[in-house]
């Protein structure tokens, strides 16, 4: 191939790409809104709990190793958007979920407990004595929070959203795991309007 | 073309849609929506489930409908206003959905706005509209104590406005000079009125003192029951800019700071200002106060009773009471005429201008020989009559909204406490049952002060005269249920820690829990009710068939709990059969 005519395929290839992401561009309605999406919990989950499973707190462990009672808070949302409970909590358990109990119970000695901001409803709900949950005795807590930095314009807004999850041993308060995803929302339009 | 022109037959035709189309705008124009005038009313008097259970029926489902956000803010506000922020979950967080949706109306046309219903600008409020709603979130969320929610919607409410500047009197634009100066500069180029509009203002930072004090008081509020000392200095920058606003809020975030209250009181006072006609063609809109601007202090006074059955005024313990610092920390009269918080909507402003530039020019060129230019002339006079028949403005807007909000600051620390709010030459209100928030911790009550003389009635005595779930307190005639008459004044749902305090008395003996849920269900009471169809739940003692009680430090707990309700009237067999036999075992007991 002469080298004009790579020019020109390449200048053809170029102008084809350009016209290309002009329309895409152009027919791609702008967002409105910077609000997380089912989509976006679903990743954070996703996300988290492969982190969780390669991390070096989980492969660690062996069935040996001493037991940890693991247990969960609800999380906290510190960004600028509403996050009911049933959120919050799917965003925590669809991590835990993610395991297979038995396995993990069996092979790396790890257990988890029932929340304490839901044994009240479990004891109401299900009738259950007042003294159940009192052996709940956990060494370690799952945590997460929520957090978002936002630049709002006249015409535009960008959230960056991170998603923080922790684990945390409760007697010294060491922090034995992190694990963080980040997500970026942009939305056109005014505020107002 | 030239046919057309020179076809007499085809004028004529043309003539004839062009009165149709004037007749039609008329007609659409004579059908536009007007002010739910009985809603307000009753909004004002204090009766918020009958104002939620109306909106409630009629709320709109088709996004198309211009109520479908407002009828949500209403409801929103009146649920609030009678203490249910558990059943204003769904529709709040709907509000707050759409609010954070930005941009709904850019793609939409004057065309748009002229077409009407059919072809509709969604309507989403005047930026302060939004801000108060966002506001509202905020407070329906910390009175569930989700704070951290409270901070979202809260932070919400303080979006950038738009500032067009000062007039050439050195004043404030109004929304006049500001449709004027655009109108001017379409003169030579169409594009340049909305070019004026969209970007001939500077992007500002906001002045909502609310929103700042909102914000700042849910971080601190997390910071408290957290420990986070980032929350600690956001809610320091947040007082600091509320306090640089409105001055006078700096007694009571201090209180707040220095944590000598544990207990925030939110006010809501008067009616809110109307949205009214004016101006040419009544094109533009502007806001009107219903009750003037005053700085009326408002009093907040702390009783601690002796005993929980004493009014409040056997009730008041031998120290003074205590009072709490307040101020206003939104007027909203003053809110709804500055040209920041105005979306221009009114920009039918622009259609009635455009309506009249075309009749000018219609009836001059019409007027020409050239028979085109006639037929030219005579469809611009066409479209500026159906332009100016649909100018007038549309005037929806949030009539529940309050005239202005105080915010209070109090500590709070023993349980059964009452506290008065005291609008100095207005009303007073008693809030009786308050509980001190748990340790580390801030609570929060909503109030709306009800205009009417109605509130002397109820508000002022500070007497709780049922038994409810919503408070501890110990009433006379709490050992019977009210749905049994013979003085009985209990409407807590059966339990078995209800139904061993009637037995304490002597009464029911002979049932257990199961028989008093059974006598509940035969008289049509709902004891397990969907929490999606508890959107506007009617209470027993308003008629209704529900338990669900107002929150305690509401005004729809004072509505419903302090005042007199006329006796129960049974319905079913089971409950008159009760009624019987316990008059009976009386008659052998004496």
């Amino acid at each position: 191939m002469s080298h004009a005519t790579h020019t020109f395929l390449s200048s053809l290839c170029l102008g084809v790409s350009v016209v290309n992401a002009f329309f895409l561009t152009g027919c791609n309605h702008p967002s409105r809104s910077t609000q997380l999406q089912t989509l976006d919990f679903e990743s954070i989950v996703v996300e988290i709990a492969a982190s969780l499973r390669e991390s070096d707190f989980l492969s660690g462990r062996t069935p040996e190793s001493p037991e940890i009672l693991l247990t969960s808070r609800e999380p906290t949302n510190l960004t600028s958007d509403l996050m009911t409970k049933g959120e919050r909590w799917y965003l925590i358990d669809r991590i835990t979920h993610s395991f297979h109990l038995r396995d993990l119970a069996g092979e790396r000695r790890i257990r988890f407990i029932v929340p304490a901001e839901r044994l009240e409803n479990l004891k109401e709900a299900i009738g259950f004595e007042r003294t159940i949950g009192e052996e709940r005795k956990p060494t370690h807590v799952l945590a997460a929070v929520f957090r978002n930095i936002t630049r709002s314009f006249a015409l535009d807004r960008t959230d960056l959203y991170a998603a923080h999850y922790s684990i945390t041993a409760l007697e010294s308060g060491e922090t034995v795991w992190t694990g963080e995803y980040l997500l970026k929302r942009t939305a056109a339009g005014r505020s107002y309007n | 073309m030239g046919a057309v022109i020179h076809n007499n037959s085809s004028q004529r035709f043309l003539l004839c849609v062009l009165c149709v189309s004037a007749v039609n705008a008329f007609l659409l124009t004579a059908c536009a929506h007007s002010t739910d005038t009985p809603l307000r009313d009753l909004f004002d008097r204090g009766e918020y489930p009958r104002v939620a259970s109306r909106i409630a029926a009629r709320l709109p489902e088709d996004r198309t409908n211009r109520d479908y956000m407002l009828d949500r803010m209403r409801l929103s506000l009146a649920l609030l206003a009678d203490g249910r922020p558990a059943a204003a979950e769904p529709i709040i967080n709907r509000t707050f959905e759409i609010l954070r949706t930005q941009g709904i109306n850019d793609d939409k046309t004057i065309a748009a706005a002229i077409l009407g219903d059919g072809n509709v600008i969604f309507w989403k409020g005047e930026p302060f509209e939004q801000a108060m709603m966002f506001h509202y979130i905020a407070v329906q969320k910390a009175l569930l104590n989700e704070w951290d929610n409270a901070r979202a919607a809260a932070q919400s409410s303080l979006f950038l406005l738009k500032d067009f500047g000062e007039n050439e009197r050195g004043g404030r634009k109004t929304t006049e000079d500001i449709a004027r100066t655009a109108v001017g500069r379409s003169r030579h180029n169409d594009d340049a009125f909305d070019d004026y509009l969209d970007k001939g203002y500077t992007p500002t930072k906001t002045n909502f003192a609310l929103g700042y004090f909102m914000s700042g008081l849910a971080n601190l509020a997390l910071h408290r029951s957290g420990g986070d000392p980032a929350r600690l200095d956001e809610a320091q920058d947040n007082f600091n800019e509320a306090n640089t606003l409105i001055p006078a809020l700096a007694p009571v975030t201090s209180a707040l700071l220095n944590n000598s209250a544990n207990t925030v009181f939110i006010i809501d006072y008067g009616p809110g200002p109307e949205k009214i006609r004016y101006g040419p063609d009544n094109s533009l809109t502007r806001f009107a106060p219903r009750l003037a601007n005053n700085q009326r202090p408002l009093t907040l006074e702390i009783f601690t009773p002796t005993r929980a059955t004493d009014s409040l005024k056997e009730s008041v313990s031998s120290a003074p009471p205590s009072a709490s610092p307040s101020a206003v920390a939104a007027d909203l009269n003053a809110l709804a005429q500055d040209h920041m918080w105005n979306n221009f909507e009114d920009l039918r402003a622009a259609k009635s201008s455009i309506g009249t530039a075309m009749l000018l020019g219609g009836a001059i060129t019409a007027s020409s020989d050239n028979q085109t230019a006639q037929i030219v002339g005579l469809s611009l006079i066409g479209a500026g009559l159906f332009s100016k028949l649909t100018a007038a403005a549309d005037t929806r807007h949030c009539e529940l909204l309050p005239n202005r909000v105080y915010v209070a600051a109090a500590s709070i620390t023993q349980p059964t406490t009452t506290v008065t709010l005291t609008i100095a030459g207005g009303p007073r209100l008693a809030l009786p049952s308050l509980n001190p928030p748990t340790q580390n911790s801030i609570a929060l009550h909503y109030v709306r002060m009800p205009m009417s003389s109605e509130i002397a009635q109820w508000g002022q005595s500070g007497r709780v005269l049922y038994s409810n779930d919503s408070c501890d307190c110990a009433v006379a005639g709490d050992d019977l249920p009210y749905i049994l008459g013979g003085g009985g004044r209990c409407v807590q749902r059966p339990s078995l820690e209800v139904l061993r305090r009637y037995q304490a008395s002597g009464n029911l003996l002979d049932f257990s829990v199961i028989d008093l849920e059974n006598l509940y269900r035969a008289e049509g009471i709902n004891l397990n009710p969907d929490p999606r169809e508890l959107i506007a739940p009617r209470h027993l003692l308003d008629g209704g068939d529900s338990l669900e009680a107002p929150i305690a430090g509401s005004t729809g707990f004072v509505r419903l709990f302090c005042r007199e309700h006329p006796p129960y009237v049974p319905k079913s067999t089971d409950a008159i059969r009760a009624i019987e036999e316990r008059r009976g075992r009386s008659v052998r007991n004496k």
